[in-house]
């Protein structure tokens, strides 16, 4: 085993995971490598302190304050439901009202220009064709245009 | 309401011992206790097997979240000495590590105090992170390595 892979391993050597076989090939190395030697010593050290640290208690109260948040919070939400509503109303009426004016002006204008449509005799070729009027301009409905 | 101040009771202790080891401030330490709680809380408990690891996981992301805040902003945390009955060397070494540990990527961090805090098995510590035990077992390899390595230049210098 070289350094590369004992520092591989170094984890599962230190907790105890190792095959017996992989173990005393890392045993091995450590008789003859310094560097990885005082690598693990360092490491155990870390542990050690680690291990060794003091927690202290949380405050008695942490869970009354979350209750005290969390109460509030259901407190200002009827109020939240109501704006949430009244805005997604205004919203849908908005949407409902510019559709329902554009199709009335759609179907107004339909109306208009379908009254307004005229045959229309060539006097040349004696054709008739039919027109409508599109705002005071007549426009043929065939590929031929001109005014009256 | 009352479910959850049993879970609280249950859990709460093993949770913050993970957040203050992850953190090593009480007052950070406390807000991200109640942060987690709060989360939970607010999302429920409907399908939550292993509410230890769900706890867990919530903390981890405040966790992570704080760091990544803290890096952008280049915020140090405030340092809370403590006194006790070590030598002066082992109080230096102490406070070395406890700095070297919040300056470790959460998510090596998390790992490390979990397995040396915590005492949990890699197993348990895959289980609650969700992470495959390959994973776990890179994770605190490099977390103890980078460790060793701060604390060695340090002393070098």
């Amino acid at each position: 085993m070289n350094c590369k892979e004992f520092r591989r391993i170094l984890s599962d050597y230190l907790d105890g995971t190792l095959t017996e076989k992989i173990k005393k090939e890392a045993d091995d190395h450590l008789k003859i490598c310094r560097s990885c030697k005082a690598l693990v010593e360092d490491v155990r050290l870390i542990q050690k302190y680690t291990t060794e640290t003091e927690i202290p208690m949380p405050s008695p109260y942490i869970f009354q304050r979350i209750e005290t948040r969390i109460a509030a919070e259901k407190r200002k939400r009827p109020y939240r439901l109501i704006y949430k509503l009244s805005l997604g109303a205004t919203f849908i009426a908005l949407i409902v009202s510019v559709l329902f004016f554009g199709i009335f002006r759609s179907e107004r204008r339909y109306a208009e220009n379908k009254q307004q449509i005229y045959i229309v005799q060539e006097e040349s070729s004696g054709y008739e064709y039919p027109v409508y009027n599109t705002g005071g301009k007549y426009i043929l409905t065939t590929y031929t245009t001109g005014s009256l | 309401m009352e479910d959850w101040r049993e879970i609280y009771e249950k859990e709460s202790g093993f949770v913050f011992k993970f957040i203050y080891g992850a953190v090593q401030n009480k007052n950070d330490a406390e807000d991200i206790l109640q942060e987690t709680f709060y989360r939970a809380m607010k999302r429920g408990k409907k399908n939550i097997k292993n509410m230890r690891g769900y706890l867990l996981r919530i903390a981890r992301n405040i966790i992570y979240d704080s760091w990544k805040s803290r890096r952008r902003m280049s915020e140090y945390i405030k340092e809370e000495k403590r006194v006790d009955n070590y030598h002066p060397e082992d109080i230096e070494t102490k406070i070395e590590i406890q700095k070297s540990i919040k300056k470790l990527h959460p998510d090596f961090r998390t790992v490390f105090v979990l397995r040396e805090i915590n005492g949990m098995s890699y197993e348990e510590i895959a289980v609650a992170l969700r992470l495959p035990v390959g994973t776990v077992k890179s994770r605190l390899n490099r977390a103890r390595l980078a460790l060793r390595e701060t604390l060695r230049r340090k002393v070098e210098l």
